[in-house]
């Protein structure tokens, strides 16, 4: 593109007065009282605006240190909140005092500092507790959920130490010490017999294939008591069998991949017709050939 | 969501002032959301004499209007009318240098330029500088960039006024906290108010005649061709009669509200009207005749003197719109009649209907609403450019602008 010519001297803009060259700045002297009253408004209102200002930054740094040591502040804070309540639901046999015992939760301790996975693992470190969930209540409150283990039969060990030992398992085949259990309630417990006890870390290995025998056990519980409550032994010993020993009938086998309420009922009809016609007192009742079942009598 | 924006119009007449608040809704519609009025006090003519009495009136109106919207302005346009506004015709014209023989835009800002150079006399400063249509070797045209020809003329009529009248004024609306955003001359005000854009394209006169001036612009294709101002409104009629007829002003007024006519329609001499019309003491007969001869004689003196203003540039047969009256003086009987008299043209009475209703659609509020008119057209242009500005080639066009 050509360059253009250098604006020729006649072709300058000139300036011109304009009104807007007019000083527009007030003058106070030139003011009506209604006028002052509007600008002293208006100086207010910018002055509320600047004081505005001014607290919000105020405060921002007022409390940014607060906020920045946040965490801190806040453990502080909770030192005013000390447990004052602790709420313990179960569904077993464990008292209060004991599982507060487990806790150990300081007198003086307050809600936020007191470590909740802590109190967790005490409690499942008792051999009878199988979870337990702690948790806050704010503002004073720790609430302590217990799912106890609901054993089904108990075992006889000796410690290494010659001392005896009970133990007890739970229908999943967990071995457990509980020396909290219901005295009487473990009485009525019937032994297990025909397994072996192997220890592992602190306690011991599950119990394997203990799902049928359960399954008899709560049956029996169901619908016969009567017959539940004369067994003092249950046995493993035998591959695809379930022995029952107590004194009435000193044995009786039931098939574990049979119906366990038809062999009860069986078992109960024999029973009834042995006392009935006074036969005497049975040996032993087989109960895995089906429709036969022999019985031997003493 | 919907950008708004108000804007107010101040007009500071003889008889009264006027201030009208408008609300601009995305720098396009145009709603009027409040009217402040006051009777005036401390003018003369169109002319502030008592700087104090005049600020209590316009502050008075202005807040007002501020209460009935309901909003806090900070910015104003404000109409300009009295004697001391003059106007001159300015032109220049530029040769064409480019090679190709094209008009450039830079050609257009050099002519420009020079026809609004001319220097003024002391104490006297620019209103407006109305532009009248390019003329490239001699042809009219409205746009002349990238046209070809080998000479531009450009032409003006540039209106100014007395600095120190034109900044009391603006001082007085500084004196309530307030910016004069634009000023514009009352009678180009008027003119946005009353006459269309198409009366103004087929030629038109618009005069509004208030209590102490006389306000006047020439449309012509749509431009306006000259505009200005007379010290002589409807306080002279009033004047006129009250020598005349002796009697006090207030009673010239109240006669020439009651029977006054702009053509003397009675022409029996002895047709008489009471002058109180109360039959009181003082109370007398006076011949209806002599009323209408005065105020004839007053309004053909008035027009005759537009005309002569006007000068060469009244062509009757290029206003084809006519006469369009406006203004508080406007409502006298026949004064239509009397202007066809005078310019040899149709002259009608003029009103507001094409941008306002109701109340506002009175030729007593014609200034104010033009000077909100004004004020949209400055708020669309700002828009528009701001626009173009933030567009990536209007930045780009900047750039190389300041290259």
């Amino acid at each position: 593109m050509a360059a253009r010519n250098p604006t020729p001297a006649s072709r300058r803009k000139r300036k011109s007065n304009t009104w807007k060259d007019i000083d527009q700045s007030v003058k106070p002297k030139a003011m009506s009282s209604a006028s002052e009253r509007r600008v002293w408004f208006g100086r207010a209102k910018v002055a509320c605006m600047v004081l505005a200002f001014v607290v919000v930054v105020g405060a921002a740094l007022h409390f940014a240190p607060r906020i920045e040591g946040g965490p801190e502040l806040l453990t502080k804070a909770g030192e005013s909140m000390p447990v004052a309540i602790i709420d313990i639901e179960t569904d077993g046999s464990l008292t209060r005092d004991f599982i507060l015992d487990c806790l150990s939760v300081p007198e003086d301790a307050n809600l936020l500092s007191v470590d909740l996975d802590t109190l967790k693992e005490r409690l499942e470190s008792v051999g009878q507790i199988e979870s337990a969930v702690v948790s806050r209540r704010f503002p004073d409150a720790l609430v302590v959920t217990i799912a106890e283990r609901q054993p089904i039969a108990r075992l006889l060990a000796q410690r290494p130490n010659g001392e005896k030992l009970m133990l007890f398992v739970d229908q999943e085949g967990e071995v457990f010490e509980a020396d909290r259990l219901d005295a009487k309630f473990s009485r009525s417990l019937p032994f297990l017999d025909g397994v072996a006890l192997s220890k592992k870390e602190e306690g011991f290995s599950r119990i394997e294939e203990i799902a049928p025998l359960a399954d008899l056990l709560s049956e029996a519980q169901a619908i016969a008591p009567h017959l539940y409550s004369r067994w003092r032994v249950v046995s493993l010993e035998r591959e695809d069998r379930l022995i029952a020993k107590g004194p009435v009938a000193k044995e009786v086998v039931f098939d574990r991949n049979a119906d366990f309420r038809r062999q009860l009922g069986k078992l109960d009809y024999i029973l009834d017709y042995y006392r009935s016609a006074r036969i005497g007192k049975i040996e032993s009742v087989d109960l895995t050939l089906g429709d036969q079942v022999p019985v031997r009598s003493l | 969501m919907y950008k708004t924006k108000v804007i107010a119009g101040v007009d500071i007449g003889t008889s009264k002032v006027t201030v009208l608040l408008g609300e601009i809704h995305e720098d396009r519609k145009l709603n009027v959301i409040g009217l402040g009025q006051s009777s005036s006090k401390g003018m003369l003519k169109g002319e502030i004499a008592d700087y104090y009495l005049a600020s209590d009136c316009v502050h008075a109106a202005i807040l007002t209007a501020e209460s009935q919207a309901g909003v806090s302005i900070d910015g104003v346009y404000l109409a300009q009318t009295g004697g001391h506004i003059e106007g001159f015709p300015s032109e220049a014209s530029v040769n064409i240098t480019s090679s190709d023989g094209r008009v450039q835009a830079e050609d257009v800002e050099q002519a420009c330029s020079l026809a609004q150079g001319r220097e003024l006399p002391e104490n006297r400063t620019t209103i407006h500088h109305l532009r009248r249509p390019y003329k490239l070797d001699g042809r009219s045209v409205e746009s002349p960039v990238g046209m070809e020809g080998e000479r531009l003329e450009v032409g003006y009529w540039t209106v100014h006024g007395d600095s120190r009248k034109i900044g009391d004024a603006i001082h007085i609306i500084n004196g309530f906290n307030l910016h004069v955003d634009d000023i514009v001359l009352a009678g180009l005000a008027s003119s946005a108010a009353v006459a269309t854009a198409d009366q103004k394209k087929s030629g038109a006169l618009i005069i509004d005649i208030g209590r102490g001036t006389t306000d006047y612009c020439l449309f012509l294709d749509g431009r306006c061709m000259k505009a200005g101002c007379l010290p002589i409104g409807g306080d002279h009629i009033s004047n006129d009669l009250s020598i005349g007829l002796r009697m006090r002003l207030k009673q010239a007024e109240s006669l020439k509200l009651r029977y006054g006519s702009a053509i003397v329609e009675h022409k029996d001499k002895t047709e008489k009207v009471w002058l109180n019309n109360d039959f009181e003491i003082g109370d007398r007969p006076i011949p209806l005749w002599s009323i209408e001869k005065i105020i004839e004689l007053r309004m053909t003196e008035i027009f005759e003197v537009v005309r002569k203003k006007l000068g060469a540039h009244y062509v009757p047969e290029k206003i084809s719109s006519g006469v369009i009256l406006a203004g508080g003086a406007s409502r006298l009987t026949n004064i239509d009649q009397c202007a066809e008299n005078v310019f040899g043209i149709q002259a009608h009475v003029g009103d507001n209907s094409a941008m306002a209703s109701g109340e506002l659609k009175d030729s007593q509020y014609s200034t104010a609403l033009g000077l909100l008119h004004y004020g949209l057209q400055y708020q669309s242009e700002k828009g528009y450019a701001k626009h173009r500005q933030s567009s990536i080639f209007g930045r780009l066009k900047t750039l190389f602008q300041k290259a």
